[in-house]
């Protein structure tokens, strides 16, 4: 229970863009402590008592998935829910299904019905496959605030995620290039069960250059405290040789640079292990599906 | 504020709270179909529809669904016939659910049928996966989703006007047998001087030697629908909290955030203060009573160390004062204005750690009452030995003898109904307690002093239960309850959140345990030895009985015979140590489990050492039909010990039929396999794996098994009773003290009084568990319900037959003797008759009235142990350690099987639940005792998505010492799995792991170590 809660407001305006400045007006408040209700799924299990008011976003038409003007990438609003990105044909068809794979991955069919994209993206769990998979895809973060709209790597929100919310903005929705061709992706996890949460995942998209890697991005989940970006490591078999070789050494440098902090679920040792591991697996099986 | 939105089609205009959520909405205004299972939205049990989509509405504010359309299981259908008014009747789905038993305790079924019908809905031609996927978002602790999921794709395929194959209504008759490489003896011995018809193992379904029903079963051994599944298929408003009360207050309880320690300052006065609170109580408060909460027989065998509320804390989440408020949230908010000082004494979390010498006193009151060898100073909550023969000097003897340790985890029995209680003062100022509970009867007699009451006073009701599995055979919330309702003159609400049903209910024993056991060089066990650490956690309730069958059950399986002298060599010593942690308790299975996972992996060990077949050195050594327990004049539950004879016992042909089923001997199944032989596996099937594609070289595949038995009943002591009523038309009344529990104890019991009675099932109106009306029951565990209970329910029916018989005999002018009952009717020998209605009026309006009606209760000298063979077949990733169980086997010799749809949803169940014990169910506590994942999810539970293929056979014996040949079929599926599961990671690796659950990381250790 959000014990503390005396104000719902549901922002709704003829255009959203009225809607969104309600919403950041009311979230710019200091004396009221207020909370982005998306789903709702996080925001109510956590019973945070602090929370003095929400802000419902489902009156601001977030709720959609479409091709860009420019054909140049995949827009899907904040409130898209994993289960309508888990369905949604050109998740399915881009990437070798990666997104759709990430959205679905996670929790139940009934809980991914509420939960949504932006939702998973402003949490940022640190084991969530949907986000290690957008950063393997190179998505941006749409990012609304009382100044207007701005964009960032996903990779770059992350990093300053806090910050960034609080200014206070909002993101509206998730921007995904459209794969360049010969392109392929994979995840590859480990976790308790095969629906479990991850214990540590992997996300590679690679592009093929006849035998040479093309290009290649590689994200992973549950080693650190939020989703890790790891492609500045994979730019290393850029314009190389794809070799098996050349995979396990970059897989070793990934497990070097990772300092993960262990749970319940599996140790610092353990994870550090899986992410040569899963890297590894990831970045073969991305780099065959791109054949 | 003001909620505007659509119910079930209906335009509504509620007052809902801001922060409502609107689970909360919708039960507040009686739409009790909506189900409490967690706060998170992970169980699933809340599920409604929000503009035709499955959602969970505990993680919703009542506010989103504002303008938008809710709907909830009350539109999917209800009964057909309501008097004059003839209804659409029930959906397609709902008497599909109730057709194939899908429904077991049906807490979860309004969730599950929503989720369904969404689909089902989109998409008329789901596939089973599909069909997974949409339930995944429902838990569902009963059944292991095997019928929920038949029953979508029947509704499915009648939805689209398809023909649906009626459901097979009695079990096949057994099996052909397979050859196995079995040493001749190992299926056939029997013990030399044993009389002939008691060690023959029957494996078909013969009539009983006393026939107590028409010659040809009618009801018995039939899958009928479960007597309460039409409306669980509802979502009436059958369980505990689904009452509405005038003036009912809310409870809660302050929970201790230290392991150990007293309270040096406790100041409650700022939240007796905030308005809205009625009652806040401390150990200051309310009179100190000693006793235990582990709902057993008088006198109960263990400690008295358990007070309402004391000075002292125990674990994180210990009691530390109640509060009744008029709504939840002022509830909490007196919680939090509460002012507590605690003074922290040094903390025991590792049970190892408990009996060292300067280990602090966990129970150190003086009001302790100590039971048997328990000694509080050393923090022993009870201590058990037991030695059959001369171990030593057989030890000494054996060619070989085998050492090993095994360590199993705490888990939680997760029924997705929590704990909830509601106790309220009635108009003859008598207590009245709705619980969820297992153990009515025990819990009234157990309250009365707590609560200075006397019995009489106590009125203890069981409504449905939404799961128990030993967890609420515990009298762990009624009381504070009741105490809030003394204080207050109130009806009071105590409902446990998720976080604390695993805080602060019970769970299973964790153990360490030693085994060492002597074995000839041909494979025949001669001694046998076990050496348990379990740890009981804060208070001692089933201390000494959970450990004390760990041995009584698992140490009998192979009695050690097998020396020169043909006399058991067993030595069972247990320490039960308290700790720091949340109190363990009864848990499915109750303590065999645990043990099982020792001795079964212990004899993969041994059969791979001497490079022995492991299932034919199992037969080989295994009990035999007409041999005595073993344990059985050793030890029973802290009582006198009795012998028993062992009558039935089926295990070799369940062994050889399980074998076939798993494919045994297939693909070069061989003692220290390399592995890697086949690729294709279910992993590679499955659509959630992402791994690795299926011809992977890091993919090993191996097959396991494991041999149990169990007990039905604790012999000499439970005791079950019933009462049966005949009604003016035919109809009757079954009273029974017996507690389901969504096991469908009510339906078999129905069942076995309809055979008797010559009626249908739907003839008798079953009523279970009301301590002010029906008889007596010791309650629902041990396995005992369909043997005790049912035992005497046929003694019931039999008087009542025996008293229909003399009135039909008068009415027909023939000898009572000469009557039999059968289809509703009395018949005389030449073919006349009157109906059953007929002898009813007879009886009560016209002549020698008397009311038909007879009590009868039962108690058994034997706890005939049913058998099983269990088997996995896993596939392990070497790299990650990931294992995946591609498929689950469990043959079983329950006796007679009353209700195949019933039983079969027993142990499928009970197999999922013994899967997570097996992979990934853990309780996982932090250095200061705090738990670390008290949530579903992060405690994570098999969903429908993820499991593998179980088959369950039955091979049914005839156990004379029941009326219909029944055994237990309930705790035994939780106690094979797990070593199944390990020994075939065991033969796919190589590598032995000796604890549970085998985690990815576990498993991945393992082979490090290894390479």
């Amino acid at each position: 229970m959000l014990l503390n809660l005396r104000e719902y407001h549901r922002p709704v305006a003829e255009t959203p863009d009225r809607g969104l400045s309600h919403a950041l007006e009311l979230f710019a408040r200091r004396e009221v402590r207020t909370a982005v209700l998306a789903g709702g799924d996080t925001l109510l299990a956590a019973h945070d008592t602090t929370i003095e008011a929400v802000v419902d976003l489902q009156g601001l038409g977030l709720d959609f998935i479409t091709a860009d003007a420019n054909q140049a990438g995949l827009r899907i609003g904040a409130l898209t829910t994993r289960a309508a990105l888990a369905g949604h044909e050109a998740a399915r068809a881009s990437y070798d299904g990666i997104l759709a794979e990430a959205a679905r991955r996670w929790s139940g069919s009934v809980q991914r019905n509420r939960a949504t994209v932006g939702g998973a993206v402003a949490v940022a769990a640190p084991n969530d496959p949907l986000l290690a998979a957008l950063l393997a895809c190179d998505a941006r973060v749409v990012l609304a605030d009382r100044a207007g709209e701005q964009q960032r790597s996903l990779g770059e929100f992350l990093a300053r995620r806090t910050a960034l919310l609080a200014a206070p903005a909002i993101i509206t929705e998730l921007w995904v290039p459209w794969p360049a061709s010969h392109t392929g992706a994979a995840l590859a996890s480990v976790a308790r069960t095969l629906a479990d949460a991850p214990i540590v995942i992997a996300a590679a998209v690679v592009q093929r250059d006849g035998e040479q890697c093309g290009a290649a991005r590689l994200a992973l989940g549950g080693v650190a405290e939020a989703p890790w970006d790891a492609s500045s490591l994979a730019a290393g078999l850029i314009g190389r040789p794809w070799t098996a070789a050349a995979v396990a050494a970059l897989a070793g440098r990934v497990a070097e640079t990772v300092r993960p902090t262990g749970d319940f679920r599996g140790s610092a040792e353990y994870r550090q292990a899986m992410a040569e591991v899963l890297s590894a697996r990831a970045l073969a099986a991305a780099w065959h599906r791109a054949a | 504020m003001q909620l505007d939105f659509i119910l079930n089609g209906t335009s509504q205009h509620w007052e809902v709270a801001v922060n409502e959520s609107l689970l909360d909405a919708l039960r507040r205004h009686g739409i009790f179909g909506v189900k409490h299972g967690c706060e998170t939205g992970e169980c699933g049990a809340c599920t409604v529809w929000l503009d035709g989509r499955p959602v969970t509405s505990c993680t919703m504010l009542a506010a989103q669904a504002a303008g938008h359309e809710v709907t909830t299981v009350e539109a999917l259908g209800e009964h057909p016939v309501q008097g004059w008014k003839q209804t659409a009747g029930l959906s397609t789905l709902q008497q599909a659910f109730i057709e194939t038993g899908a429904i077991q305790c049906g807490y979860c079924t309004p969730g599950q049928l929503l989720a369904a019908e969404a689909l089902l809905r989109v998409n008329p031609r789901p596939t089973e996966a599909e069909v997974r996927e949409a339930l995944s978002g429902v838990l569902c602790r009963c059944t292991g989703y095997v019928k929920p999921v038949q029953a979508v794709l029947r509704a499915a395929a009648r939805l689209r006007g398809e023909t649906v194959e009626p459901l097979p209504a009695r079990l096949d008759p057994p099996a052909h047998m397979l050859e196995l490489p079995l040493p001749p003896d190992a299926l056939t011995a029997e013990p030399p001087g044993a009389p002939a018809a008691q060690t023959r193992t029957q494996t078909s379904t013969r009539q009983p030697p006393l026939t107590v029903a028409v010659a040809e079963p009618k009801h018995v051994g039939v899958a009928e629908p479960k007597v309460d599944a039409v409306k669980l298929a509802q979502g009436k408003p059958a369980f505990t909290a689904d009452v509405e009360m005038r003036d009912m207050l809310v409870g809660k309880i302050l929970r201790s955030p230290i392991a150990h320690g007293y309270i040096k300052r406790i100041d409650v006065s700022k939240a007796r203060a905030l308005p809205g609170v009625h009652a806040v109580l401390t150990y200051q408060d309310i009179p100190r009573v000693v006793y235990s909460t582990a709902g057993q027989s008088d006198p109960i065998p263990g400690p008295l160390d358990f007070v309402s509320l004391d000075r002292k804390v125990r674990f994180v989440g210990d009691r530390v004062a109640a509060v009744a408020a008029e709504t939840e949230e002022i509830a909490c908010r007196a919680l939090e204005l509460i002012e507590v000082e605690y003074e922290e004494l040094p903390a025991i979390l590792d049970p190892r750690e408990s009996m060292q010498p300067a280990a602090p006193v966990i129970h150190d009151e003086p009001d302790y009452v100590p039971f048997g060898d328990c000694d509080p100073q050393r923090n022993l909550a009870a201590h058990i030995n037991i030695e059959l023969g001369d171990v030593d000097a057989a030890l000494a003897a054996a060619d070989h003898v085998f050492e090993g340790e095994y360590e199993v985890p705490k888990v939680q029995q997760a029924p997705i109904e929590p704990y909830v209680c509601i106790t309220y003062w009635d108009e003859d100022d008598r207590l009245v307690i709705r619980t969820s509970t297992q153990v009515p009867f025990h819990a009234r007699r157990i309250l009365a002093p707590v609560l200075g009451l006397p019995v009489k006073r106590i009125r203890v009701i069981k409504p449905r239960i939404g799961g128990g599995f030993g967890n609420k055979q515990e009298v762990m919330i009624e009381d504070i309850c009741a105490h809030l309702t003394i204080a207050t003159k109130r009806p009071v609400k105590l409902e446990y959140t998720r976080e604390e049903q695993f805080m602060a209910s019970t769970s299973r024993h964790p153990m360490i345990i030693k085994m060492r056991t002597g074995v000839m060089r041909d494979g025949r066990i001669v001694a046998n030895e076990m050496r348990v650490l379990s740890d009981t956690g804060a208070y001692g309730n089933h201390a000494l009985t959970v450990t004390g069958n760990t041995g009584h059950k698992a140490m009998s399986l192979y009695p050690a015979d097998k020396g020169p002298d043909g006399r058991s060599h067993i030595r069972f010593v247990a320490d039960v140590v308290y700790t720091n942690t949340p109190t363990a308790g009864a848990y499915r299975g109750y303590g065999v489990p645990q043990g099982f996972f020792a001795v079964e992996c212990h004899m993969e060990y041994i059969a791979r050492a001497l490079g022995l077949d492991p299932l034919a050195f199992r037969l080989m050594n295994v009990i035999k039909p007409g041999e005595e327990h073993p344990m059985s004049k050793a030890w029973s539950e802290g009582r006198e010990a009795r012998p028993e004879l062992i009558r039935t016992n089926a295990i070799a042909e369940c062994a050889r039929l399980g074998a076939e089923l798993i494919g045994w001997n297939e693909g070069n199944r061989e003692t220290g396999n390399q592995g890697g032989k086949e690729t294709k596996t279910q992993a590679g099937k499955n659509p959630l794996s992402t791994c690795l594609p299926v011809s992977s070289p890091s993919l090993r595949r191996g097959k396991g098994v494991a041999l149990v038995m169990q007990g039905t009943a604790i012999p000499n002591l439970d005791m079950g009773a019933a009462s049966i009523k005949m009604n003016d038309d035919g109809s009757f009344n079954l009273l029974v003290g017996a507690t389901d529990l969504g096991t469908g104890s009510d339906t078999v019991l129905t069942q076995m009084a309809a055979e008797v009675l010559g009626c249908e099932p739907e003839d008798i109106i079953t009523y279970s568990s009301d301590t002010d009306f029906t008889p007596f029951d010791k309650g629902a565990y041990a396995s005992s319900t369909t043997y005790i209970s049912g035992a005497a329910v046929v003694e019931a029916a039999r008087k009542v037959a025996d008293q229909i018989k003399a009135v039909a005999g008068r009415m027909l002018d023939v000898p009572a003797a000469e009557i039999v009952l059968a289809e509703r009717r009395a018949w005389a020998a030449d073919g006349r008759n009157v109906t059953l209605a007929q002898v009813a009026l007879e009886s009560l309006h016209r002549s020698q009235q008397h009311q038909i009606m007879a009590v009868g209760s039962w108690v058994s000298p034997d706890s005939p142990p049913p058998f099983a063979a269990q088997f996995a077949d896993v596939t392990v990733d070497i790299e990650t350690g990931q294992v995946t169980v591609n498929k689950l086997v469990m043959v079983l010799d329950c006796g007679m099987i009353v209700n195949p749809a019933t039983a079969t949803g027993q142990v499928e169940g009970g197999m999922t639940q013994a899967l997570g014990y097996a992979l990934c169910e853990e309780m996982a506590f932090d250095s200061r005792g705090r738990m670390l994942n008290p949530r579903f999810g992060d405690y994570r539970i098999f969903t429908a998505d993820e499991m593998p293929e179980m088959v369950v056979r039955f091979v049914q014996t005839y156990e004379p010492t029941h009326p219909f040949g029944v055994k237990a079929v309930a705790e035994i599926p939780l106690d094979g799995v797990g070593p199944a599961v390990a020994n075939a990671v065991y033969d796919a690796l190589g590598a032995r792991i000796t604890r549970l659950p085998l985690t990815p990381e576990r498993v991945w250790r393992t082979l490090r170590a290894q390479r």
